[in-house]
């Protein structure tokens, strides 16, 4: 026998309730990472059979057939297919859908033929049942010749009978289509339909509330208002809840610094633990709030299977920039965050548009870009209403925003026409009957995704935030302890590079103290206030006799454009597997940022 | 004057609600895909809805509901029932 664990393979279409009995299979005992080479999530876990014999389990990527299109079918092929692949299994669990089973006994059918030893699931009996339909375990496990189970996985039922019958998996005797064609595997599926299953009334059930609630899912005022509202909820969510979570964290790593400093006396090494490391850590552990609320919204839309229809009712609009309707979940969830944003780009399946859609992202104002526009803002414009009801600020802030999008949509037609295409442009989505979110596969979805960032983009952002701790710290004259404050920015590296740079800025109309402000600012963005804030004083309106309104105005565009924030760039190394687009990213936008600023210095500057 | 048992068209130009029986898929990207889901002739299929924009569409085939590109639709020919 083989020493190491049996590997078993969860194979199955989207939305047969796959990863639902994985996660009820494996619960916390699961890992996500990616597989070798692409940004396919790769789920792991372990469970014990009756016996106590350990097996490792895999979740595969849905599958509709063995016919892949896109990087994570490929990687559900291959593991299937190639014998020699390292994560190819022992044993196949084909997870099939009672409600549809002439679909799913098409790639179910398909695997059988692989000749791995086979058991099936099969799920959801009771949407079936609600449809009408009746299917006889036993009469299929015999046309079939593999072991069939009835589970439940929403609730666990039939987990123990499914793992009880895993030792028994085997493959048929004979092959279920012997040419492998796909009309004739469709005959034959058609031949055993009418033994396996008894259908009653086709109409009845949830297919009539999904119909029904379609109507105005997809219409053209419902099913806009509709998503509008939902996304305005989703965007409330994480920038509304995620703030207490975030404050408290901000509130503790602060409480926990000056505990140290008060124990410790002043020296480099407690600077360097507070200031460098306790900061960096807090520049990764921010960001989890939002990322769970996030991935906890968009999974329940995911689940429920309202996100079809979002990507139904935009794919038109977003594909005549080159991206596609998944592309909405990413570009709403930008003005919160670049950084769960970029993460959820995974769900386009389309290499070209997914990439598209990730280098557009961080063009949507963020919530750290807000404490810089009010500063600057504030600065700019008077506090003066129009009407007496319209904010001349908040229009001002909204007109920040629509700059973001238009140049995201103008910067995306243009990676379109860069950018070669091998899919060709298709896009096909399955519309989901409508159903209950599963809250288990929720809560182990967005805590999944908060690990791999603490993990994955965690010790990026922490090694650049010891290297900006660094060249804040240090100066060409050696340790800066002695100096006050504000002085000793402007005696260290970060000060010199500002200064360096500055002949770079002034064309835009920035000197090198805001120079300095920049640079730091590349940890977060909001860090800009608090240079600002040490280098001029507390408040914007001292800026007054250092700052000409062309300089404000041009340093709120660079801000509105530039790629100031190293977890962006971070997540982006992990979601593209390698340094090469975060470059690009940071690149693009920095030159845009830079043109745009310049345009708007002299345009400004000209009154 | 009697109008034709059926109407060769493309899904593509087909209207929001009618059912067509599937004649031909031409060769396309697509076409293998189309095929696996179940989109094979003979089979009957059914637009749902069409986005506001016109495109894409939500078409019904052997029990299950896809969304569409237009453009890969117009690679399905049909043969439209009649209903009267």
């Amino acid at each position: 026998m083989i020493d190491r664990p049996l590997r078993v393979a969860l194979a199955g279409n989207p939305n047969s309730g796959k990863s639902s009995l994985f996660n009820a299979l494996t619960g916390l005992r699961q890992n996500t990472g990616n597989f070798p080479g692409v940004t396919v999530d790769k789920h792991t876990g372990e469970s014990r059979l009756a016996d106590g014999t350990r097996i490792e389990i895999i979740d595969l990527p849905g599958l509709y057939s063995l016919t892949a299109s896109s990087p994570d079918e490929f990687v559900a092929k291959s593991i299937l297919t190639e014998s020699d692949h390292p994560d190819h299994p022992d044993v196949v669990v084909i997870v099939i859908d009672a409600s549809n089973l002439k679909r799913n006994l098409y790639l179910a059918t398909q695997v059988l033929d692989l000749n791995i030893p086979s058991v099936i699931a099969l799920n959801m009996r009771d949407t079936a049942e609600a449809g009408g339909i009746t299917v006889d375990v036993r009469i299929l496990e015999e046309l079939l010749d593999v072991p069939v189970v009835a589970i439940h996985a929403k609730n666990g039922d039939g987990l123990d009978d499914l793992l009880n019958r895993i030792p028994d998996a085997k493959s048929p005797q004979e092959r279920f289509s012997p040419t492998g064609d796909i009309a004739e595997r469709y005959r034959r599926i058609a031949r055993i339909l009418p033994t396996a299953q008894a259908v009653v009334d086709h109409k009845q059930g949830p297919l009539v509330f999904t119909r029904a609630f379609d109507r105005y899912a997809t219409h053209p005022m419902w099913g806009y208002t509709l998503f509008l509202f939902t996304f305005f909820l989703i965007f409330q969510s994480v920038f509304t809840f995620a703030a207490y979570p975030m404050d408290a964290i901000d509130a503790g790593m602060a409480w926990i610094g000056d505990a140290i400093t008060t124990i410790a006396p002043e020296s480099l090494w407690i600077s360097f633990l507070v200031d460098g490391v306790l900061a960096g850590i807090t520049g990764v552990v921010i960001f989890v709030p939002q990322i769970l609320i996030l991935f906890a919204c968009i999974a329940v839309l995911e689940e429920s299977g309202y996100m079809s229809r979002v990507s139904f009712l935009n794919d038109r609009l977003l594909r005549s920039v080159g991206m596609n309707g998944r592309s909405v979940v990413p570009l709403v969830s930008g003005f919160a965050c670049a950084v769960p944003a970029i993460m959820a780009t995974r769900t386009i399946e389309n290499p070209k548009e997914r990439l598209i859609t990730l280098m557009v992202t961080p063009l949507m104002s963020c919530s750290a870009r807000l404490p810089v526009y009010v500063y600057l803002v504030g600065y700019l414009i008077p506090d003066t209403y129009l009407f007496g009801v319209i904010s001349l600020q908040g229009l001002f802030f909204l007109g920040l925003y629509m700059i973001g999008v238009m140049l995201s949509a103008a910067v995306a037609w243009v990676f379109n026409k860069l950018l070669k295409d091998p899919t060709s442009g298709s896009f096909f989505l399955e519309l989901p009957v409508y159903r209950g979110p599963r809250w288990r596969n929720v809560a182990l979805g967005s805590w999944s995704k908060a690990m791999t960032f603490v993990r994955e983009a965690g010790s990026v952002i922490l090694v650049i935030s010891l290297i900006l701790w660094a060249l804040g710290s240090f100066g060409p004259s050696g340790t800066l302890d002695h100096l006050p404050t504000h002085e000793k920015l402007e005696a260290s590296f970060a000060g010199a590079l500002g200064k360096f740079i500055e002949p770079v800025l002034q064309p835009i109309g920035i000197d090198w103290k805001t120079g300095i402000a920049v640079i730091t600012s590349f940890a977060a963005r909001e860090v800009f206030v608090g240079t600002m804030n040490i280098l001029y004083g507390l408040d914007g309106m001292n800026l007054k006799p250092d700052y000409s309104a062309a300089s404000a105005a041009s340093l709120l565009i660079f801000y509105v454009i530039a790629m100031q924030c190293m977890s962006t760039l971070a997540i982006v190394k992990r979601e593209t597997n390698g340094w090469k687009w975060p470059i690009v990213m940071f690149t693009y936008l920095t030159v845009l940022a830079y043109v745009a600023s310049w345009i708007t210095f002299r345009v400004v500057g000209g009154w | 004057m009697e109008p034709p048992l059926s109407e060769k068209r493309l899904l593509c130009d087909l209207m929001e609600g009618q059912t067509a029986t599937i004649h031909e898929i031409k060769p396309c990207a697509m076409c293998e895909k189309l095929l696996e889901l179940g989109c094979i002739p003979g089979e009957s299929i059914k637009v749902e809805h069409i986005a506001p924009l016109g495109d894409p569409i939500a078409i019904t085939v052997t029990g299950s509901c896809f969304m569409l590109r237009k453009s890969d639709a117009k690679h399905i020919e049909v043969m439209l029932k009649q209903t009267s």
